[in-house]
């Protein structure tokens, strides 16, 4: 029952019909005639708390608002008329478009404190809680709305899955169970079908691999999605230690599609023992003789006289057709000395074949073949640590054939790898400049350019494909999150020694990811319509661990390096070492941007943290690297750093603890190092337990290594 | 075998339809003809540079985008540019049509590229009523050429002394009459 409403904000009839349309026009986005109308109404009344509000928030829709003004405006108005609902939402909504989460929900509780039914707020409340991840107070919310309106089936599933989120299966179990003794199944053969999956993934998540299968077997004629079915049973029978039916159904799985990769290796992973992997492959590959998964793969698991036979078999297509890619195909063939030299033996063979018969594999040549075979032995000696071999073949076939653009990009890897990288960035141009509507060879010459150092014609090049002119290429680059671009210039920028431009640089790819991760807002409503909660159980739980990829913890780790840097060298000299053509080149492509333009890329400013740049590379840099690259001897290596300069003995001995289990670190130069100065700087340590504990461990620890 | 050609040869003059017939069927295995693409200029750059022991200046290149594609073929083996013909329409010489360029790279030579590519050049000049002849010079002691231009119908019709300065040589205008 909502208060009585205080004196001087009641409407008269005119007013009041002129807010209602007001309101309509506002939740019909005419925000311009929502502005008019409201101002109408507080001329009339200038108290009037919910007009005062509501002018804020239309305000904040329109281009060019003034943050600062709408908040006043709402404050305002809830200091004239503290249990306004709408005026708590309404703050509400201005703080959720400046992603304030925290403070919106806040409001939202203080709206419903006054009508704790209000749908309307419930749902928007509902969206910040999953949004914020809190699952308990999300929970209730769906529980509210569930009382307030039973008859809507929304409601129904969102609360099943507010449990389910929690990990109370068994709860949004009963729920669902509940919702289809009322509500029967969806309409649709799909919709249903997601139902019931969605329901088998809860309990298959619960632990209870028996039901999950029971349920399978119960809904297998409304089921239309087998793939996510039989991979799903596949596990139930692996856990529940049912070896052979596990098998047969990830072979159900290899028959839908003999390309899939994952449900090969899990069917490997099942089998076990090495020889009956071999078998099975060889079944596989006699079963699918087109799948090139199952070949490749049967090649990577076998070793000696039999890797030699299936590899041959492998390559043959490839040489005989001349295949370009063969380079890349067989990378996965070097995991040993062994297996590499009989990759080189065959690969030299062919060579000799080609050149003294004109046949490969007994099959005639033609024109083209042998400047395959070089390219592929390029790669070959590539791999071997032989860049200047690799140099040899690589001339060989441009001489032959100057006019292919992959040779030329092809050289210009070997310079790379020679270490030749001004003479790289050129080939790279070279081979660009043969196909100039190929994006591929442009973006591969502008990193290049970027490795020498040459940013300015790196981003002149880069620019040829974003059809803007090129003081917007950094612009576009920042619309676009080009984080691998933002990367390479970060590193250009570090190699010149001005840490503080190249830090801004990775702190930008935080910045897209936060972007990223705001993105996935507006899909909390949309999709809890969409009968697909799998999907959307996907998307919350892809979204939860996106940092885990590669662009991000890359960055990261240069982020605590830059970091590590500033701690050490202060902020006075890391200004001075700012380089002067980057910083005066950046200011000439500001000055010709429009105001627009110039207020847009404001939107990705980053704050570099002098005051305490340990602090700021510890979290969330080198948290989230110690969660998703632990296993990492680099990212052991920054933590000892980092937990040396902090002043954390204990963090920095379990560092050095973790580091050393890692594979080959005992070898580690870098690792000793490291190790050496942190038990040099807590050697004298106040703290008398610490003391004695560090004591202790060193010698051990120190013996453990090898160099 | 010569006699058969030259028979053929004097039937597709009469028939230029049935000459693109003969131009496909004649194609080395594994060749593909094709016109000149702007964004490919630069290759066809090297394959002159390669096959060629004269400098063209950039110029050159921009005229033969600007020529329209009308005049220039490209030959591909499995879709690299191996050879290319480049000519042009010159009227100040008597409406001829002139060859400037024909090259093929080294490792791909004879297995006929440099005949397809003629014989479409060919092709074009005798279907396009303005043009008279189809001409070129080559210098008198380049044997191999001189002999390869008469197997497809072509006379030396002049000898201009020392037209390759540079080189101190004479040059034969060797010519084809294609209307």
């Amino acid at each position: 029952m909502p208060p009585k409403v205080p004196p001087g904000q009641e409407l008269n009839r005119e007013d009041d019909s002129t807010f209602k349309n007001m309101m309509k026009n506002y939740e019909a986005k005419q925000y311009k005639k929502a502005l008019k109308l409201v101002d109408q109404v507080l001329k009339n009344n200038p108290n009037h708390a919910e007009s005062l509000a509501m002018k804020g928030l239309v305000q904040s829709n329109l281009p060019n608002y003034n943050k600062t003004e709408a908040y006043d405006l709402v404050k305002l108005a809830l200091s004239k008329h503290l249990k306004s609902l709408i005026c708590w939402h309404v703050y509400g909504l201005l703080h959720r478009s400046n992603q304030n989460y925290t403070e919106a929900i806040k409001c939202y509780k203080q709206a419903l404190k006054i009508e704790d039914n209000n749908v309307a707020i419930l749902r928007d409340l509902a969206m910040l809680q999953t949004h914020m991840r809190d699952l308990a107070s999300l929970t209730e919310t769906r529980q509210k709305l569930l009382e307030t309106k039973a008859s809507s089936k929304v409601n129904w599933q969102m609360f099943a899955f507010a449990h389910h989120l929690q990990g109370n299966h068994d709860t949004a179990l009963a729920i669902l169970d509940t919702y289809e003794k009322i509500m029967g199944l969806p309409d649709t053969k799909y919709d249903a079908s997601e139902f019931l999956l969605y329901r088998i993934l809860i309990k298959f998540e619960s632990g209870d691999y028996e039901g999950t299968l029971k349920l399978f077997n119960l809904y297998r004629n409304q089921i239309v999605d087998w793939d996510y079915t039989w991979l799903t049973c596949a596990e139930c029978y692996e856990k529940l230690g049912m070896k052979e039916k596990a098998i047969e159904t990830y072979m159900k799985l290899i028959d839908l599609n003999a390309e899939d990769n994952e449900s090969i290796d899990a069917l490997m992973l099942v089998i076990a023992d090495p020889d009956k992997i071999s078998a099975q492959y060889k079944k596989l590959r006699e079963l699918y003789p087109k799948s090139q998964t199952i070949q490749k793969m049967e090649v990577d698991h076998s070793t000696g006289d039999e890797f030699r036979e299936l590899a041959t078999a492998f390559i043959k297509p490839y040489i005989v057709k001349g295949i370009p890619s063969l380079g890349s195909a067989v990378k996965s063939f070097y995991q040993t000395p062994e297996k590499s030299e009989i990759i080189g033996a065959i690969l030299h063979g062919v060579e000799k074949e080609a050149l003294d018969k004109e046949t490969v594999f007994g099959v005639p040549t033609d024109k083209m073949t042998i400047v395959w075979i070089w390219t592929v032995l390029a790669h070959h000696h590539m791999r071997l640590g032989a860049p200047d071999t690799a140099a040899e073949y690589a001339e060989k076939a441009i001489e032959h054939t100057p006019t292919l653009d992959a040779l030329y990009s092809l050289k210009a890897k070997v310079l790379k790898k020679q270490g030749k990288l001004e003479e790289a960035a050129d080939m790279a141009d070279t081979a660009r400049k043969m196909d100039l509507a190929d994006r591929f060879l442009n973006t591969e010459c502008a990193k290049y350019m970027l490795r020498c150092n040459k940013f300015e014609e790196a981003a002149k090049i880069f620019n040829v494909f974003t059809y803007k002119p090129l003081h917007e290429t950094w612009s576009n680059i920042l619309d676009m999150q080009v984080m691998w671009y933002e990367t390479e210039l970060g590193d250009c920028l570090y190699r010149l020694g001005d840490i503080e431009n190249s830090l801004k640089k990775y702190l930008l790819i935080d910045h897209h990811f936060k972007d990223i991760n705001e993105d996935q807002f507006y899909f909390h409503h949309y999709i809890s319509h969409r009968h697909n909660p799998r999907s959307y159980l996907g998307l919350l739980r892809f979204m939860d661990t996106a940092k885990n990829h590669r662009f991000y913890c890359n960055a990261a780790k240069r982020v605590v390096r830059c970091y590590l840097d500033i701690h050490k060298l202060g902020k006075e000299e890391v200004q001075k070492r700012i380089d002067e053509g980057f910083q005066h080149s950046d200011a000439e492509r500001e000055k010709l941007l429009t105001k627009e333009q110039r207020e847009k890329d404001k939107e990705f400013e980053v704050t570099v943290n002098y005051d305490e740049p340990l602090q700021a590379a510890s979290k969330p840099f080198l948290a989230e690297l110690l969660k998703y690259r632990g296993t990492e001897l680099d990212t052991q290596l920054l933590a000892i750093e980092l937990h040396t300069a902090m002043n954390k003995p204990v963090r920095a001995l379990q560092n050095v603890k973790q580091a050393l289990s890692l594979p080959g670190a005992s070898s580690s130069a870098e690792l000793k190092r490291l190790t050496v100065a942190f038990f040099e700087a807590v050697a004298s340590v106040e703290n008398q337990v610490i003391g004695d504990l560090l004591k202790t461990e060193k010698d051990a620890i120190l013996s453990k290594f090898t160099c | 075998m010569a006699q058969e050609k030259a028979e053929k040869k004097e039937e597709s003059t009469a028939n230029g339809t049935e000459e693109a017939a003969e131009v496909a069927k004649k194609l080395p295995k594994n060749v593909t003809l094709s016109r000149i693409e702007k964004h490919r200029v630069e290759v066809l750059r090297v394959l002159i540079h390669a096959t060629i022991p004269l400098a063209y200046p950039p110029r050159f290149y921009k005229m033969i985008h600007t020529q329209g594609n009308d005049w220039s073929w490209l030959a591909h083996y499995n879709n690299a540019l191996v050879g290319a013909i480049c000519c042009r329409f010159e009227e100040q010489n008597d409406d001829r049509m002139y060859i400037m360029i024909l090259g093929v790279l080294e490792a791909y030579r004879r297995i006929g590229i440099a005949s397809s590519l003629l014989r479409r050049a060919i092709k074009q000049a005798v279907e396009t009523p303005v043009v008279k002849s189809i001409a070129l010079h080559v210098m008198v002691t380049n044997d191999l050429a001189i002999d390869f231009y008469k197997k497809h119908g072509f006379s030396a019709i002049e000898r201009t002394p020392k037209y390759y300065t540079n080189l101190n040589q004479d040059a034969y205008l060797l010519s084809h009459l294609t209307s």
